[in-house]
């Protein structure tokens, strides 16, 4: 297999989110810009088989979004994404019920995720301990502690492998062991996929586990390169973003004195 | 090298079918669940699911039957009500449900991907499963208010596929049209009781259309609801079919089919971002 197959190509990509309901007249007069919020502006670049990708940015830059967007879980407003094969955005949460015993629930949220019912039924055991639910596993699942439930979602969605495999920060759930057996099962998903994206704040993770990194800024696109490289620039930026916020507020104090 | 595709890109209907039955584990797992997860919190549980379109024609029974007495010409109005009422319900329940289909499940449309198509349809298999127990007890009233057997009674395996189908349509339909238009949810109990009201459920719509005079008619007779509801009452109450009303019944079923899919799929992606 050679490495220079794109498997995710975004070109010129914006996502935007519809705004329902009745509207304040000022925001109809923007008519368009009104009905739309902009997550992710003009966002282009192509990954190839082979390689894990960092997405780094402040809250609320368009990370998540462009994700979803990436798994065909909303429509772009302009430009394209195109893939090899549709990727899987790992979540915790989704398909399962409260008024359905653990089991019932892991077979729901596994075939949601495209696997059969008798392949879920053959690994229910090992969903089951994995998870570490015990007997409760025949208890509705809204009797669940938030601990168990998180961990039985955890189990189920990553019961699948995907060949592109998206994952959004904040994955370990649960108690100091647990979270240990969920990297693991994440590396072991990631070391299974052919391509991962990998959206994390954590710069130390980005750096060791991705090839080539995005850095997206209030939707924009700010750099796509080396990992190494858009990290340190990233940090840099982070230093200065500091130094300008502590400046201010001392300038703030200083009029406020006078 | 495997061929790139657009993530928007609308598959071809044949291919999508394709995807969509590749979930059909989804789809019965989510109906059982729907199924059940209905009245979880009542003392009698799933029984309600009959009981409450029996006790349905219990008020009906008193109020059209006895105080009203619209039974004229009717030999067995007891069972006249059952057909009409549970076969209804099965309709309208399968419109209302399939209208939050989509809104009910926007966390799992932000995170997995998979033919939305799924969820609609789910909630009208769940609406089958809690019809098929009515059924029985169609039967059983039919049986007990002394109807003689007979061989057309074999014919509600075929009219309960063909309503499915119909029933399927309407959920598309509507669970597409509430994502565009959030106040037809509120809308909807109305137009469902309007449509009741003219379906020939209490009383045989023939009654209607003598006052209304012939020009009339045929609006009525068409009524899909009352093309169902009279080839079962046929089948079970008379002992006999008409094979106008059959034709008439499958034509609106896969006409509704195929133009909910069309309308239903048109801007597919758009749910993940309601």
């Amino acid at each position: 297999m050679s490495e220079r197959n794109p498997a995710v190509v975004v070109d010129h990509v914006q996502v935007a989110y519809r705004v329902a309901g009745r509207q304040s007249r000022k925001a109809k007069k923007a008519a368009d810009s009104g009905r739309f919020v902009v997550a992710v502006d003009d966002v282009s670049f192509t990954a190839y088989e082979g390689q894990t990708v960092g997405v780094i940015g402040r809250n609320g830059s368009g990370k998540s979004s462009l994700l979803r967007a990436v798994a065909g879980l909303m429509p772009v407003r302009a430009g394209s994404i195109q893939v090899t094969d549709f990727p899987v955005l790992l979540g915790v949460g989704a398909a399962l019920k409260g008024d359905l015993t653990g089991r019932e629930n892991i077979v729901l949220g596994g075939t949601a995720l495209g696997a059969s019912r008798k392949s879920m039924l053959e690994q229910l055991d090992e969903i089951i301990e994995f998870a570490g639910i015990d007997k409760a596993i025949d208890r509705p699942f809204k009797t669940y502690s938030s601990g168990m439930k998180a961990r039985l979602q955890f189990a189920v969605s990553t019961a699948v492998q995907p060949r592109i495999l998206l994952v959004d920060e904040a994955l370990a759930v649960g108690d100091e062991e647990f979270k240990d057996r969920s990297n693991e099962r994440v590396s072991q998903l990631v070391d299974g996929a052919s391509t991962v994206f990998l959206v994390s704040h954590s710069l130390s993770t980005i750096k060791r586990r991705c090839d080539v990194v995005l850095w997206i800024d209030a939707g924009r696109q700010v750099m796509w390169g080396d990992a190494g490289e858009v990290v340190t620039a990233y940090r840099e930026d982070m230093v200065e973003r500091r130094a300008r916020r502590a400046a201010e507020a001392e300038r703030r104090a200083a009029e406020k004195e006078s | 090298m495997t061929a790139l595709r657009h993530v928007g890109e609308v598959p071809s209907t044949a291919a999508y079918l394709r995807e969509s039955w590749r979930y059909r584990d989804f789809a019965t797992s989510l109906a059982r669940a729907d199924a059940r997860a209905h009245h979880v919190d009542t003392a009698l549980g799933s029984l309600w699911q009959i009981l409450n379109p029996a006790l349905l024609v219990g008020v009906y029974y008193l109020i059209f039957g006895v105080l009203f007495d619209v039974t004229r010409g009717l030999e067995n109005y007891l069972g006249f009500l059952v057909i009409g009422v549970f076969m209804f319900t099965f309709t309208r329940k399968s419109m209302s449900s399939g209208a939050r289909a989509i809104l009910n499940n926007r966390s799992l449309l932000q995170s997995i991907r998979f033919p939305r198509v799924v969820l609609p349809i789910a909630t009208v298999l769940a609406e089958l499963l809690i019809f098929l127990p009515s059924v029985v007890v169609i039967v059983a009233v039919v049986i007990a208010t002394g109807e003689p057997f007979s061989a057309t009674w074999f014919l509600l395996v075929p009219l309960v596929l063909v309503q499915l189908v119909f029933n399927a349509g309407l959920a598309l339909a509507a669970s597409r049209a509430t994502v565009r238009f959030r106040d037809l949810d509120e809308l909807l109990p109305f137009l469902l009781r309007l449509w009741f009201y003219m379906s020939g459920v209490l009383y045989p719509i023939t009654r209607v259309e003598d006052k209304l005079g012939d020009e009339w008619r045929v609006l009525f007779e068409a009524n899909p609801a009352n093309v169902y509801l009279t080839i079962g009452r046929d089948a079970l109450l008379e002992g006999t079919t008409s094979g106008w009303r059959w034709l008439v019944g499958i034509a609106w079923a896969v006409g509704v089919v195929i133009v909910a899919l069309w309308f239903f799929r048109r801007h597919e992606l758009e749910y993940g971002g309601v």
